[in-house]
């Protein structure tokens, strides 16, 4: 190999290597979004890199939409059974929060490929 | 330029049957390439044995011949052994690669290694831009970096294939007269 | 030498042609060669039967055949629903006992097979000692002793008197209550997936509530991936089973639970004790081609306990297969998903039964 051929190898590395670190610190753009229904109605959709706090207030109750860090999950639900706040967080397309008292439900849309096309539970 | 390279082209003839034979050779590798398990645990990333033959190719022969069965390789291989999906990024990659690898075959202080991991790392980068015309999402994005390291990877290896072999062709091709 | 460069370029343009010509062609004659994700399927979601249900279906026929199966889910819901009393089943109980519809008399059947062949597991004469746990409101509590004897005495599927052919049921039992809730879900999927089929739809998901029926293969031709809910990570997942044309039920306590005085209640009621099934058993999934079977017996197995279930299965193995979990975390698969189901964890201890 000659002197340049090194040369590709540093550029080609370097660009990977500073590719990689921005990818790592940006926390990889999840790209998708939370869309929010209630009773079959879309209320609103929210990114899911940006960190925040939605509350809903319909008439069937009380819910906080929270994302942090490419996730979302329920908070602050003043519903009876509380099922929504443990189903953990979504993040993959297709992944859903449902709030059954509330006719309440998140989706992830246009988010990171699962690996799955649905979750049997 | 291409009556300046190192090997005369000869007669058409002789140049017809070159590129056949090097169409012939680019096939069988993409054939012996299916059976080759060859992975970095990412999909998607493969050896390229068939760029040992562009990579050969514009050693002795016109860039635009090389084009060409590099072209027509594709264009068969993707019809008899992948889908008209991996036709797109396979035919992305393989331009993108081999004008990246002529540019580099004019220019002085690079050798064929060297030629082969830009060829490698190009090819990479061509379906990378291709998956994202097609999936219209910059989800791969991370996938990016670890495809560049990959095509220099296999770049290497096919690289020093070339080199190896390219002693044994030049004594082939001054027999093939 | 410059006719050669002619001749090259114009074979070469051929070529490019050629590529796009046979791309456009085979696009449109197959769309399996894209990508699941480039063709939308046509998706409805509702509430109903106490849970959040999404139908969906690809192709041409989708759009019919999710609005009629919408309308035909609202209608099993109305005939079922044990909340509303002017339902078909709220009526039979308010009445003990009466004609059956087409509908009720293929539930009533099926739950009658089931309550045989599970050796009493599986029972719709349950009701009662659901309520008295508050599994059917909502309003959880853990019955006393008293209580709970005096609601086990009105379960015994075998005094219901039913006449299949005549289509009537009588309940011989004063205070008998049923619910087909057990196997309304499958029932419904399955129902579904039929009528998926009258319409032409070949590739389409249902999920009411969890309960999974898949109908033919996905639009790219490959099989449908179905997670398995993990029953003690609500993030994760216990494994993918690939599948095409079958019901994917998954019955666990994490379902429905409550606690009380640090003890965690959940709602898959053992008929023999009243109390919530302790079998070692934290997950079990059925996967069959019969959508109401499979959701009988996710919970009738759970209840059984690994051997039993295991027992069972190896006299029924032509109607389904399953993936237990148990409460230490060892998967048991059967023999028909060894090659269709993977682990989530590579290091699962996993068993296989033939």
């Amino acid at each position: 190999m000659k002197k340049k051929d090194f040369i590709i190898i540093a550029v080609v590395l370097l660009v990977a290597g500073i590719l990689a670190l921005v990818f790592h610190f940006a926390g990889g753009d999840p790209g998708g979004s939370v869309r929010v229904k209630v009773d079959g109605k879309v209320t609103g959709t929210y990114a899911l890199i940006e960190e925040q706090r939605v509350p809903f207030d319909t008439k069937y109750g009380h819910n906080t939409l929270v994302i942090e860090g490419g996730k979302a999950h329920i908070e602050d639900a003043d519903c009876p059974d509380h099922y929504c706040e443990q189903q953990g967080e979504i993040s993959k397309t297709g992944e859903t929060l449902v709030c059954l008292p509330h006719k309440l439900v998140a989706e992830v849309v246009a988010g990171e490929a699962s690996d799955v096309d649905i979750i049997a539970k | 330029m291409a009556t300046t390279r190192t090997s005369p082209t000869g007669t058409p003839g002789r140049r017809v049957a070159l590129d056949g034979i090097l169409v012939a050779l680019a096939m069988i590798f993409s054939y012996i390439e299916t059976f080759i398990p060859f992975n970095f645990g990412v999909p998607g990333i493969k050896l390229g044995l068939a760029n040992l033959v562009v990579l050969l190719g514009l050693t002795f022969l016109p860039a635009v011949d090389v084009l060409l069965v590099s072209a027509v390789r594709i264009v068969l291989s993707s019809l008899l052994f992948g889908n008209v999906m991996s036709l797109w990024y396979s035919l992305a990659g393989g331009l993108l690669s081999f004008l990246c690898m002529w540019l580099l075959t004019r220019r002085e202080g690079y050798s064929i290694i060297g030629i082969s991991m830009a060829g490698g790392v190009m090819h990479n980068v061509g379906q990378i831009i291709t998956a994202a015309i097609i999936v219209k999402t910059i989800q791969l994005t991370w996938y990016l970096p670890v495809l560049l390291v990959a095509g220099l990877v296999t770049g290497l290896i096919i690289g020093s294939l070339a080199k190896l072999l390219m002693p044994r062709v030049q004594k082939a091709l001054e027999s093939f007269h | 030498m410059n006719s050669w460069k002619k001749y090259i370029a114009l074979l070469l343009a051929m070529v490019m042609v050629c590529a796009m010509a046979l791309t456009g062609c085979a696009g449109k004659k197959s769309s399996s060669e894209n990508t699941a994700s480039d063709e939308e399927p046509y998706s409805k979601d509702i509430f109903a039967m106490d849970t959040y249900m999404t139908v969906s279906a690809y192709g041409d026929a989708g759009e019919k055949a999710v609005d009629a199966a919408v309308k035909e889910i609202n209608r099993l819901d109305a005939l079922l629903s044990t909340g509303k009393a002017s339902s078909e089943v709220s009526e039979l109980t308010a009445n003990d006992g009466g004609k059956l519809s087409a509908d009720t008399n293929a539930l009533m059947d099926a739950a009658l097979d089931l309550y045989e062949s599970t050796d009493h597991v599986f029972d719709i004469t349950i009701y009662p000692v659901m309520k008295l746990w508050g599994f059917t409101d909502q309003n959880y509590k853990v019955p006393s002793d008293g209580d709970l004897k005096a609601a086990l005495k009105l379960v015994d599927a075998s005094t219901l008197d039913y006449n299949k052919s005549k289509k009537t049921v009588a309940f011989t039992v004063d205070g008998t209550q049923i619910d087909f809730g057990g196997i309304a879900k499958g029932y419904t999927s399955a129902t579904v997936a039929q009528l998926y089929k009258d319409y032409g739809v070949t590739s389409g998901l249902v999920n009411l509530g969890g309960n999974v029926q898949t109908v033919g293969f996905k639009p790219d031709g490959t099989e449908w991936r179905i997670g398995i809910q993990h029953p003690e990570d609500e993030n994760d997942m216990l494994g993918v089973v690939q599948t095409h044309d079958q019901a994917v039920i998954t019955s666990g306590g994490y379902e429905r639970n409550f606690e009380e005085d640090g003890v965690v209640y959940h709602h898959i009621i053992d008929p023999s004790t009243g109390y919530p099934a302790d079998s070692g058993l934290i997950s079990v999934t059925i996967v069959s081609e019969d959508g109401t079977l499979a959701d009988g017996l996710s919970t009738s197995l759970f209840i059984m306990g690994k051997d039993k279930a295991i027992e069972y299965w190896k006299a029924h193995s032509k109607d389904f297969d399953f993936v237990l979990c148990e409460d230490d975390g060892t998967l048991v698969v059967s023999k028909g998903l060894k090659d269709k189901f993977t682990p989530q964890d590579e290091n699962a201890k996993v068993e296989y039964v033939s």
